[in-house]
């Protein structure tokens, strides 16, 4: 009996092993350009962070496949939250294996730096629009194409703007928003006039990024705070901000919400405005709030421009082969200006063109940025190139302080602020 | 001669296990110990300069790394008590004859299949809202309010969600403990006449010391190495007042990029906690064999 | 005897009162899985409006369940076989010669238990990506025989462990007299050691079902092919860039953790029986 016993076990090992080797091969037929070289056709990887448009890039590739026999795209694998350390395990480990498409922005960026091949010859380069051209230009040479461009600022609900008799368009200082909060807390129904998210995006840096990118000088400034030469307390638009949230921070949540339950918040008509960018809209349409709503910016400093940057950028791996380089930049200009692509990219992944002349999508939020992109009035997510890295983190645990009333005077929360930057900055 | 064929089989049976385990584990953190001595960024280790020992002053210097290993003793070793009460009673209640005793096994094992983002939208709700909730209700603000947001209160938060999912876990080591207890034993001391408190201090628990050495090893390591919980529950907020080690060491590298002082911080709190926990597991399986 | 059984009810019944506490945020993710964003947000404790699989059916389908599944079972299975093979042979090994060498081997397996993944997963993957044999499609990375490979590593330090605590318990006069009948080592350890850990071994089985099951990140870093995606890899939909799909991921979850759970009932089974084979003898 014994005997059998262990001779099933045995069995089974073996079985296991053998299967187990055999069938991971049949299902792994080429993961890279060099594994299917027994026809002509190039084979490209694309990895991208965006989980919620995955299927659809998917539907989209397989299109782009079937209209030309000389390139094979394949979208591989993503995931949500540790996208940027996968992508990195795997420019560690080899990077000619890692994706000939891979995207990536903001902070995470200069990581990547040594793997982005620099784009030439690209019809799509061309056609980018000025304000982000910024975003993806490192010593005057491109290295990314943005996938779509991204809009924040306050976005607030048209009934109880209309119920509490506020045009939206007269917000454009902060005592205009006060004014306005003070009339829509008396509303039935709402508990606070404006919620921040407590993520630290939501609370920290999309909101301080205000400060610098209503700076004319924000480069050089950072520069020198980078450095120590100067403290949050020399630069005007950084102190300012801090006024203006002492005016508003009693009408505010205190950023005590999950990113979830402001939007469903807002929603729900218990704030009547969010601090949030067009990003909210496909929660929001499940939500499915009974009224309007549309997008100001925020008045810090007498502030009238929305804060439109790149959401993500397309990057092509400098260790992938020059053929699979080329391939990558030709499925790219396809993506982003032939007919079909645009289409695609307005219609089903509803981008707002980073690119000139190009279709915008129709919903509402996404449509009322492309607005702002249009007449220029928008200023830069100085984040995404110019904020230390950490800052994030420390930042929003300073500002979580501010809002639980530990933070005594402004002159503590520019010091407190000046603190984590330089720390993280001088590493 | 026969000592021989014992060195033999010894090497035979162990050579499968060490071959895997050398290449998975040892080598991976023996570079990773290499890379803390140098300022290695997170990418290729070639080009990397040597650095010898300044990662590690930083490291000392680093008042947050300081307060988060505080803090991770405090977690730990209340966990460590807390669960094992928690885990040893459950597994001396569902070892009783009892017809229900396989579905309370399971119930109690639940938790331990809730992990990452779930969990924390499981109990941030009931930390945020239902809590809450019920102070209004119940007239008892002073209990129930958003723990989330109190520091305190937030650090309590990770030790019950934390106990409610590893009570479960060591319950089931402790199971396989109390149900290899031979039943003729617990039979003789029944005829003995012996009490429930003297039969469980005088025969259980001498019998169950194997499990306590592996319950309070794993649950103090588990403890030590948390991530998850403190993530997805209050990750390291309100201000930063529960940020635990790992998460200390992971935002360091992935955060901040500073991947060679990670690693560096990996180093001394493995050296740190490996000193007290061999002396533990040392301790208690000294007794197993004084037993 | 009356009195012995009216106790047990009462404990029962307690242990049926300690449950709710468990059961309780079970409850919550169970309902919620039935509900659609807003209805999540405005009653999240209140019972579903109602009782509509359309987030299981849709979670299925985004999920590819059934290639997960098997990607899933093939590689827990293969894993916690290959782990209790090998880490019962090499603690019995260790328990069995007490040895300077099998105590630093033994010491160095349980130390490492308390390296924090996150510290080793970038040298792992660069160091076991370099296993190539040219000519060969042989790679660690993105296959499954190569996750499987770093399951048992890090499996191999606490299920070691454990069986060392129970290997004692296995009488060693057993062993003497079957070497007495002309046993060698092989088939001592195959036909009186390992028969007699079942309810470690089946204990070991549990506790790495659980951690292999649900394990994301070693996964998300070695696989990298769409087919390949286990359970919880596949869920990645739902996880957005800001926001998560509630209603998805936590009929996601429910989906996942029902095999471990049939799967645990069972093996509690299996438990009984063989501490009560074990006593007939």
């Amino acid at each position: 009996m014994k005997k059998i016993l262990s001779l099933l076990i045995s069995t089974i090992l073996i079985i296991a092993l053998v299967t187990g080797c055999s069938s991971s091969n049949n299902s792994k037929t080429s993961q890279n350009g060099t594994a299917s070289s027994q026809n002509s056709k190039i084979t490209i990887t694309v990895m991208q962070s965006k989980t919620e448009i995955q299927s659809d890039l998917q539907t989209i590739i397989d299109d782009y496949n079937k209209s030309q026999d000389k390139v094979e795209v394949k979208l591989l694998g993503t995931s949500g939250d540790n996208f940027a350390t996968v992508l990195q395990s795997q420019f560690s480990a080899s990077p000619e294996k890692a994706p000939t498409i891979f995207t990536i922005a903001g902070p995470d960026t200069p990581k990547f730096q040594p793997y982005m091949a620099e784009i030439k010859n690209s019809k799509a380069a061309e056609m980018l629009a000025d304000g982000v051209k910024d975003d993806v230009t490192v010593d005057g040479k491109l290295y990314g194409l943005p996938s779509a461009v991204e809009g924040y600022g306050l976005i607030y609900n048209k009934n109880l703007f209309k119920e509490a008799n506020i045009d939206p368009a007269s917000i454009t200082s902060i005592d205009a928003l006060v004014n306005a909060c003070e009339k829509l807390s008396k509303l039935n129904g709402v508990v606070k006039p404006i919620a921040f998210a407590k993520e630290t995006y939501f609370s920290f840096i999309h909101p301080f990024n205000w400060a610098f990118a209503v700076d004319p000088n924000y480069k050089t400034d950072i520069e020198k705070l980078d450095k120590g030469q100067i403290t949050m307390k020399d630069i005007p638009s950084v102190v300012q901000w801090i006024k203006d949230m002492d005016k508003i921070k009693p009408y505010t949540n205190k950023a005590l919400d999950s990113y979830d339950d402001q939007v469903a918040g807002f929603a729900s008509g218990k704030y009547a405005m969010i601090h949030q960018g067009d990003w909210v809209q496909s929660v929001l349409d499940q939500d499915k709030p009974n009224f309007e709503y549309g997008i100001i910016p925020f008045p810090t400093g007498g502030n009238t421009k929305l804060a439109v940057g790149t959401a993500t950028a397309w990057r092509v791996n400098k260790y992938a082969t020059p053929e699979q380089q080329k391939a990558a930049i030709e499925f790219l200009d396809w993506l982003i200006t032939s007919d079909k692509g645009q289409e695609y990219s307005a219609d089903t992944l509803k981008f707002i063109p980073a690119y000139k002349g190009v279709k915008a999508p129709k919903a509402p939020l996404a449509a009322e940025v492309a607005q702002y992109v249009d007449k220029g009035q928008i200023i830069p997510w100085v984040y995404n190139n110019y904020f230390p890295n950490g800052i994030d983190v420390d930042g929003s645990n300073v500002i979580q302080k501010y809002y639980a009333g530990l933070i005594k005077n402004d002159d503590q929360f520019l010091s407190e602020l000046t603190n984590v930057w330089v720390q993280d900055a001088g590493k | 001669m026969k000592k021989n064929s014992n060195t033999l089989t010894f090497w035979l049976f162990l050579i499968p296990s060490l071959f895997i385990f050398i290449n998975v584990v040892i080598i991976p953190f023996i570079l990773g110990i290499i890379y803390s001595f140098t300022d290695w960024d997170g990418f290729s280790f070639f080009g990397s300069k040597f650095v010898a020992f300044s990662n590690y002053l930083k490291v000392f210097r680093d008042q947050n790394f300081l307060s988060a290993f505080l803090l991770t003793f405090k977690y730990a070793i209340i966990m460590v008590i807390v669960s094992n009460i928690i885990g040893f009673s459950l597994a001396l209640l569902v070892t009783r004859k009892m017809r229900t005793r396989n579905i309370l096994r399971s119930i109690f094992f639940m938790p331990n299949l809730i992990g990452g983002l779930i969990l924390g939208f499981i109990w941030q709700f009931i930390f945020t809202k239902l809590f809450v909730q019920l102070g209004t209700v119940l007239h008892a603000s002073n209990i129930f309010f958003n723990w989330i947001n109190d520091p305190n209160m937030a650090f309590w938060s990770i030790v019950i969600v934390s106990a409610w999912q590893m009570s479960g876990y060591v319950m089931i080591i402790y199971i396989a403990g109390l149900e290899s207890i031979n039943p003729d034993i617990i039979e003789a001391s029944l005829i003995d006449g012996a009490g429930p408190v003297r039969r469980l201090f005088n025969i259980i628990l001498p019998l169950t010391v194997p499990s306590f050495t592996i319950s309070l090893f794993i649950t103090l390591s588990n403890s030590f190495k948390q991530y998850d919980t403190n993530l997805s529950l209050t990750n390291g907020g309100p201000y930063g007042t529960t940020e635990l080690l790992t998460m200390n060491i992971v935002q360091t590298a992935y955060k901040h990029n500073q991947y060679a002082i990670a690693q560096s911080k990996a180093v001394v709190f493995f050296v740190v906690i490996m000193a007290i926990t061999l002396v533990q597991v040392y301790l208690t399986k000294k007794r197993e064999v004084e037993m | 005897m009356e009195k012995a059984k009216k106790n047990m009810t009462i404990l029962e019944i307690f242990g049926w009162v300690l449950t709710l506490f468990v059961i309780f945020p079970v409850y919550i993710m169970i309902i919620n899985s039935f509900k659609d964003r807003k209805e999540i947000f405005t009653s999240e404790l209140s019972l579903p409006k109602a009782l509509n699989f359309t987030y299981y059916v849709q979670a299925i389908q985004k999920m590819d369940f059934l290639t997960a599944l098997g990607n899933s079972l093939f590689i827990t299975v293969t894993s916690v076989v290959f782990i209790i093979v090998l880490s019962s042979m090499a603690a019995w090994v260790l328990e069995r010669n007490k040895t300077t060498i099998s105590n630093i081997i033994f010491y160095t397996l349980v130390a490492t238990m308390l390296i924090p993944f996150q510290s080793v997963m970038i040298p792992l993957v660069q160091y076991l990506s370099k296993w190539q044999i040219p000519g060969t499609n042989f790679s660690l990375i993105d296959t499954r025989y190569g996750l499987i490979f770093m399951n048992i590593g890090f499996g191999i330090g606490m299920s070691t462990f454990l069986f060392h605590g129970f290997i004692k318990n296995v009488p060693l006069e057993m062993e003497e007299a079957a070497t007495i009948d002309g046993c060698n080592k092989f088939q001592l350890f195959w036909r009186i050691v390992f028969p007699n850990l079942k309810p470690i071994i089946v204990t070991v089985a549990i506790l790495n079902v659980i951690s292999l099951w649900n394990d994301y990140l070693l996964p998300s870093l070695v696989l990298r092919s769409p087919n390949l995606r286990t359970i919880p890899l596949s869920t990645f939909f739902f996880f957005g860039e800001f926001t998560i799909e509630w209603n998805l991921a936590l009929a996601g979850l429910v989906l996942t953790i029902i095999p471990v759970i049939i799967f645990y009932l069972f093996s509690q089974k299996y438990i009984i029986k063989g501490v009560m084979a074990g006593a007939i003898k």
